[in-house]
């Protein structure tokens, strides 16, 4: 007579955390809509100003401010060379380079010396975010633009500050050594200046270099991937950056600005202290930060994102580095997210604490939890009997079906504007890709993520080795 | 409702949607194609025109004539085209007067009052292109557009039709531009340096906010008369820092002996964004009497002010540069650190740092 009640009980509890569960999906995937709704028209007014009659103007504007491209790099030897000399010749009135050997163990350091003829200098720069040891400044004798730092290892976030120190303009953009920035990229980045906009961030697009045509680190031919790794991971970057991002301009600012490709005003950074030399996401971290900072001292200034500068970046090809990425990712999102908890709904940040936050929290941080919870609830369930095999296969179709519309809406975005994959076989390998991803990719990726919890507990701080094809090789 | 019907209902609509996005995105790719095709078209139908009128075979009336057999928005964009890069200022001269009354001109005009910024950029950039001296009006209204891309666009239209009220209008709104195109219209002005001449020399001789001054100053650098830029001298001292920086930087723009000694003097001010602009301005001008000063500005607390006045005293022949190697043996470390660091360029690469 006492198991009946307990098992209604059981049944009733069930019911309600599907239905939870459902309402959680149904929240996130309006919220999703909403942002691509907010995008659509943000996508359409930045694609009308970015053809090339306005970048025309911009260049040799002496009003633009000058920038300082910083790049941290650690054990590049085989690519720095390289990747400098692209950045030292991107498009831009006025820019200089801060190079920072990250304390490299592979002869980084001396393939810049010889190559660029390198020379000592003093410390003429008050280090005013503190650093790990500093063994030598340089200057290139051939390249006034260049500046390189030589110091022990300290990490990317460490990397970033000292260049900060060393950076002589008020604006700097923190790129990765091994991305591929396009040649107007600094010039489109620019607009918000050419607009009379105060920007205290402005984030630009990232996308999959995989499969693409490099020659001389220009991407000349962009194709989408025929792998379904890279190809899926192609429409994902589409779907964040397009869309993902893009709408954020709109709700207050995205709380991420890629750490390979991001401009800031040097002055916030350094009233923020820089980057936190300790965190794997340190993007994130000085985003959230920095959207503090501004809201506490009433500035102005915005966190912006513009989706026609595009840098170039290679995408794991194996599930082995799909899985450190992802779970990297993962734990520094948890890591920061739990380390800024003030934030959440906390009136004095404004929209950061009532909308950023929260969505970031609960549609990014938690959903892996949730949705593991869901696919359990689920099962059990349709053991129990409390929900029907009908229900729980429509319920996985509409999820499923949500993904692929998002994906779907990438492309739509993609083909409208900027349409950087003119050929037939990508556009209809993005539909196709859009269509598997929810089958296999989506499940792998949530188990990657699960593990970021546990080792976030075991306060593991490591990065994980990306492999790399190289650019010239994946074309 | 039960929640299977809820379901039901969203999977019905999410398929709906599905499939309007797929036809669209079809559809999206159809038209591309198509546009794709038509602007090849009209590009390959006005070549054979474009060709007479660039070899002087004819005067632009087979161009124009196939101009309007184009759509408008075609029509515009390769008129925009083909009048900004492939023909001389005369030949399109001669081909806005044989366009200027047609309709998809006057059209793409019309837009000029319109709400969508983009609207009014495409009519900027045709007025451009055809503009006479009846559109001062026109060219007034969208100089001073309060989005800049349009202000930015419209700035080429300047010269079109430039009169004393329509460069006094510009001149007068120069303090609320964007800092880019405050720029290309100082720019734009310099082509009728008479009367923004007299338009800035009015305009710097009376009260006036910071925000005002710091773009009339600027004017001033960009035309680069010994009248404007006497009327910059005495604000050399005006009590806003800003207002000095500017001035300093205006000064260096050609030589006068007020101009240097303001400069000159500008070396001891109190704020280290004027000092470095000074130091900047010393070597410009190459004013070798300030020597003993930049020396003395080498020992500076701000670094900006150590590395402009050595690169101003690498710039300022033997003197200076024995001046730069004595900084060097000094026993403060900061004179010397920069001495050292200046003396290590190449010649090449000083001089890109001077100019930056």
């Amino acid at each position: 007579m006492e198991a009946e009640p307990l098992r209604a009980a059981s049944f009733a509890a069930l019911f309600w955390i599907d239905n939870g569960i459902i309402a959680y999906f149904l929240l996130l995937n309006s919220f999703y809509a909403l942002l691509l709704l907010l995008a659509i028209p943000e996508l359409m007014e930045h694609w009308r100003i970015a053809d090339d009659e306005n970048l025309r103007l911009l260049r040799g504007a002496e009003v633009i401010p000058p920038i300082s491209v910083l790049v941290p790099a650690f054990n590049e030897r085989a690519t720095i060379v390289a990747s400098v000399l692209s950045f030292l010749t991107l498009e831009y009135p006025s820019h200089e380079v801060v190079v920072v050997n990250d304390g490299s163990t592979d002869g980084t350091m001396e393939a810049l010396i010889s190559f660029y003829e390198l020379y000592e200098t003093p410390a003429a720069y008050p280090d005013v975010v503190p650093t790990a040891r500093v063994r030598a400044y340089y200057r290139s004798k051939v390249y006034s633009k260049l500046t390189c730092i030589d110091k022990e290892n300290g990490g990317k976030g460490d990397s970033l500050n000292a260049a900060v120190n060393a950076a002589r303009f008020s604006y700097v953009l923190a790129v990765d050594a091994d991305t591929l920035v396009e040649r107007d990229a600094l010039l489109r980045l620019a607009r918000p200046f050419l607009l009379g906009e105060p920007v205290a961030a402005v984030g630009a697009t990232v996308r999959v270099v995989n499969g693409s045509t490099v020659v001389h680190g220009i991407v000349t031919h962009p194709r989408v991937d025929g792998r379904w790794l890279p190809g899926i991971q192609t429409v994902e970057y589409l779907r964040a950056f397009l869309f993902g991002r893009l709408g954020w301009n709109r709700l207050g600012g995205s709380l991420i600005i890629s750490g390979a490709f991001g401009l800031f005003k040097q002055e916030h950074l350094q009233a923020i202290g820089g980057y936190n030399a300790g965190s794997v996401t340190e993007d994130m971290d000085i985003v959230i930060r920095l959207h503090k900072h501004l809201r506490m001292e009433g500035s102005s200034d915005t966190i912006q994102f513009i989706p026609d500068p595009v840098a170039w970046t290679e995408v794991p090809v194996t599930l082995r580095g799909l899985y450190r990425q992802r779970e990297r990712w993962h734990r520094g999102l948890i890591s920061t997210l739990i380390s800024h908890r003030s934030v959440c709904f906390n009136p004095r940040y404004g929209r950061l604490g009532f909308i950023a936050y929260p969505f970031f929290l609960f549609g990014e941080m938690l959903a892996p939890l949730i949705e593991v919870a869901g696919y359990i609830a689920f099962g059990v369930s349709l053991f129990l009997g409390v929900a029907d095999l009908e229900f729980t296969l429509l319920f996985l179709l509409v999820s499923v079906g949500f993904g692929f519309l998002l994906s779907l809406w990438a492309t739509v975005l993609e083909e409208v504007s900027f349409r950087r994959y003119p050929s037939l076989r990508d556009f209809f390998l993005l539909i196709w890709f859009s269509v598997i991803e929810a089958f296999g990719y989506r499940q792998v990726t949530l188990w990657f993520r699960l593990q970021s919890y546990w080792k976030y507990v075991r306060r593991d701080v490591r990065w994980g080795v990306m492999e790399r094809e190289g650019f010239e090789r994946v074309s | 409702m039960t929640r299977f019907a809820v379901l039901v209902l969203i999977a019905a609509l999410q398929l709906a949607f599905i499939m309007m996005t797929l036809a669209l995105l079809l559809v999206t790719r159809l038209r591309g194609s198509r546009w794709r095709a038509r602007e090849d078209d009209a590009e390959i139908s006005l070549a054979e025109p474009l060709q007479r009128i660039m070899l002087g075979d004819d005067r632009g009336e087979a161009l124009a004539a196939a101009l309007g057999r184009l759509r408008r928005d075609a029509a515009t964009r390769e008129m925009i085209s083909i009048g900004g890069t492939r023909l001389s200022p005369e030949q399109r001269a001669g081909l806005a007067l044989l366009v200027r009354r047609a309709p998809w001109v006057q059209q793409t005009l019309a837009q000029a009052p319109s709400r969508k910024w983009w609207k009014r950029m495409e009519a900027a950039r045709l007025l451009v292109m055809v503009c006479d001296k009846g559109d001062v009006g026109l060219v007034e209204r969208l100089v001073t557009d309060m989005h800049a891309a349009v202000a930015s666009a419209a700035t080429g239209a300047i010269s079109g039709c430039a009169n004393s009220s329509l460069v006094s209008a510009i001149v007068g709104g120069l303090p609320f531009r964007p800092a880019s195109v405050r720029l290309q219209q100082c720019n734009a002005l310099r082509s009728h340096s008479a009367l923004a001449n007299d338009a800035v020399v009015v305009a710097l001789s009376r009260p006036a906010s910071v925000a005002q001054l710091r773009a009339w100053i600027q004017l001033a650098e960009v035309l680069a008369t010994p009248e404007a830029l006497a009327a910059v001298v005495p604000l050399a001292s005006h009590a806003d820092r800003e207002v000095r920086t500017s001035a300093a930087r205006a000064l260096r723009s050609c030589f006068s002996a007020e101009g240097a000694e303001a400069v000159s003097g500008l070396l001891k001010d109190e704020d280290w964004r004027v000092r470095a602009a000074a130091a900047r301005a010393v070597g410009a001008l190459n004013v070798r009497g300030a020597i003993p000063m930049l020396s003395e500005a080498m020992h500076d607390e701000s670094w900006w002010v150590r590395f402009r006045a050595g690169l101003a005293l690498a710039d300022l022949s033997m003197a200076g540069r024995a001046a730069l190697e004595e900084a060097q043996g000094s026993p403060d470390p900061f004179a010397r650190d920069m001495a050292t660091l200046i003396r290590g360029l190449s010649d090449g690469s000083r001089l890109d740092l001077t100019s930056a």
